[in-house]
């Protein structure tokens, strides 16, 4: 037992180094690209056709601090963003963590949703599937699960928006409506994004338990079960479905970080205000802190994530706690 | 290898309809600018957002411009996008995945460690990043892109490259005294070609998928060059009126990723038994 728990501990230990060690290069690689990129950054913000004049360019030098030696910037930068500090918005002087910390919980809910509505449809598929191997429903099934995964979260839904809110007006094309001002109308205006971010998910969770339930149907216990006269009811959903749940749950844990990517897409598309929708907005006007800003804000909660499920999995599953390599 | 390809497309349909898409995206990315019907660029203030006419066969965006023709002119941006960035990946990558096989433990460490922490983000997260620093084009696309998926490109030239280590052959070419360069031009690349192909295909795809999105979020292609992801994202704004605007766009890349997607599952099965799945 004690041997046992000095393991979890050293494991603990090892991912949450790993995971600091991927913040800093993160946020070092977030700082850097303003200086790998070819071509001035500031030119490229205030307009190099526009001809600025060399004192605008030098206001705007020393307001992003790049007057500074880039040692000595890179070091205020770390510091101030490890107090939570990552300046100023340069439209209009806000601070971009206040931003950061509005935005943060809509992306949040946002996933959330769509993993649940991934989940509700992805599960049931994939055992429908498996249940009937080599039917027609199985063929069916597993051809929509490949174009499911083959269509961009955007085609997708695009689509949606044209049957749901244009053709039937069921659901509001796009928007966000605060939980504390209209609780339906809310979870009518996160309907669609949640769709459209879940079917793309569902589809791989569908696939992933199709051949898991496959697995484990094939095993030995199983055909013993059979033989045994227990009902095939049974066998299947108090068996078969508990031994094929671990990794269906570790494909549901890990897209909750991969779901950060599609995100970005799906938030600025439904104008659901979310750290992407603040990440893309503020490249598409050069906004330079609140781009470094929002982009650390995801990749830290990207981190978090992944540390959070594997920590999760590996101290749950004997078998990949014991794998220390 | 052209043998077995005909051979599978005579047994496999969706094989056969996949290479198929492919040849026409292939052709029209060509000579797209001569079978436009029109002046893709035209604008047109007394015709805009119509449907399908007999001037216009897929009618017209929010200037006036013919759709069939900006659909046609659409597709060799995408394209140079997706193939540059699949060869800046797979040359780069390609070299990486080797050097880190081949190489001491402790720089095999750094080089693979390196790869699994980008690996480990979604590559859109980093291409935003980026092109939000550098102005936005077909050369910028392709190399952001293209940078992004190095580490796809090292992680399977790695792990095919060391099981090539394994082999008896390897041993005698290096008692032969068998130069570096040798070994690899003779003993490696032949030897590791499928793998890379498959995650070539696979990275044309992805490189089209990243590059649509940013052009749909208004941060690729730049106007009024047309793409299809850009056409897809401003048509957005013009459902209600013109909603064939957004579909057949759509349509299009749909159907090239899903045929991408086919292409690369059928060629892994046949280049590779090994990685074939279940």
């Amino acid at each position: 037992m004690n041997a046992t728990l000095s393991g979890a501990l050293v494991l603990v230990g090892r991912k949450l180094l790993t995971a600091f060690v991927q913040l800093w290069l993160v946020a070092t690689l977030i700082f850097s690209v303003m200086y790998i990129m070819p071509g001035d950054p500031v030119l490229l913000l205030l307009g190099a056709e526009s001809n600025p004049s060399p004192e605008a360019v030098a206001a705007m030098r020393g307001q992003l601090g790049l007057d500074q030696p880039v040692i000595s910037q890179y070091f205020v930068w770390l510091w101030n963003a490890l107090h939570l500090d990552f300046g100023k918005s340069l439209t209009n002087g806000y601070p971009v963590a206040k931003y950061v910390t509005s935005n943060l919980p809509r992306t949040l809910e946002l996933a959330f949703a769509a993993i649940i509505v991934a989940a509700l449809i992805g599960v049931p598929l994939g055992i429908a599937a498996a249940l009937k191997r080599g039917s027609l429903r199985d063929t069916v099934l597993t051809s929509i699960a490949t174009i499911g995964i083959s269509v961009p979260v955007y085609i997708l839904g695009t689509l949606l928006v044209l049957f749901f809110s244009i053709q039937l007006g069921w659901l509001p094309a796009s928007g966000y409506t605060d939980i504390s001002r209209n609780v339906v109308e809310h979870f009518r205006k996160l309907a669609l994004p949640a769709f459209a971010l879940g079917f793309g998910l569902a589809a791989s969770i569908a696939r992933m338990t199709r051949s898991s339930m496959l697995e484990i149907l094939g095993r030995d216990f199983v055909r013993a079960l059979r033989a045994k006269g227990m009902s095939e009811h049974r066998i299947i959903w108090q068996h078969v479905l508990r031994n094929a749940a671990i990794p269906i749950v570790t494909i549901i844990g890990l897209q909750l970080g991969n779901l950060m990517g599609g995100t970005v897409l799906v938030e600025a598309m439904f104008n659901w205000p979310g750290l992407s929708t603040l990440l893309v907005s503020a490249v598409s006007a050069r906004n330079y802190p609140l781009v470094q800003g929002s982009m650390l804000a995801i990749a830290a909660l990207f981190i978090l994530i992944n540390l959070v499920v594997e920590l999760f999995y590996s101290l749950l599953d004997p078998r990949i706690r014991r794998r220390r390599s | 290898m052209t043998g077995r390809l005909l051979s599978l497309s005579r047994s496999q349909p969706a094989f056969a309809a996949s290479l198929a898409i492919l040849g026409a995206v292939v052709f029209v990315a060509i000579f797209g600018t001569w079978l436009a019907p029109q002046n893709p660029y035209a604008i047109n203030p007394s015709a805009v957002n119509q449907g399908s006419s007999a001037a216009h066969w897929l009618g017209t965006d929010e200037f006036g411009r013919d759709l069939l023709s900006r659909l046609l002119i659409g597709v060799r941006p995408t394209m140079l996008v997706a193939i540059g960035a699949t060869v800046i990946a797979g040359f780069f990558g390609t070299l990486l995945g080797i050097a880190g096989a081949y190489s001491r433990p402790a720089l095999s460490f750094i080089i693979m460690r390196g790869v699994d922490i980008m690996l480990s983000f979604p590559p859109i997260l980093l291409a935003l990043l980026a092109v939000g620093f550098w102005e936005s084009g077909v050369f910028s696309l392709a190399v952001v892109i293209g940078v992004l998926y190095i580490p796809h490109f090292a992680r399977v030239a790695h792990s095919a490259t060391l099981q090539v280590t394994r082999q008896e052959f390897m041993e005698a070419e290096h008692a032969m005294g068998a130069s570096v360069q040798r070994v690899v031009r003779v003993a490696i690349l032949p030897n590791i070609l499928s793998p890379l192909v498959v995650q070539a295909t696979l990275t044309v795809a992805a490189a089209i998928l990243l590059e649509s999105g940013l052009s749909f979020l208004g941060l690729g292609i730049v106007p009024p060059e047309p793409s299809w992801g850009q056409m897809i994202g401003t048509a957005r704004g013009y459902l209600s009126q013109h909603p064939m605007y957004a579909i057949w766009p759509s349509l299009l890349l749909a159907l090239t990723v899903l045929s991408i997607n086919v292409l690369g599952d059928r060629l892994r099965d046949t280049l590779d038994p090994r990685l074939r799945e279940e």
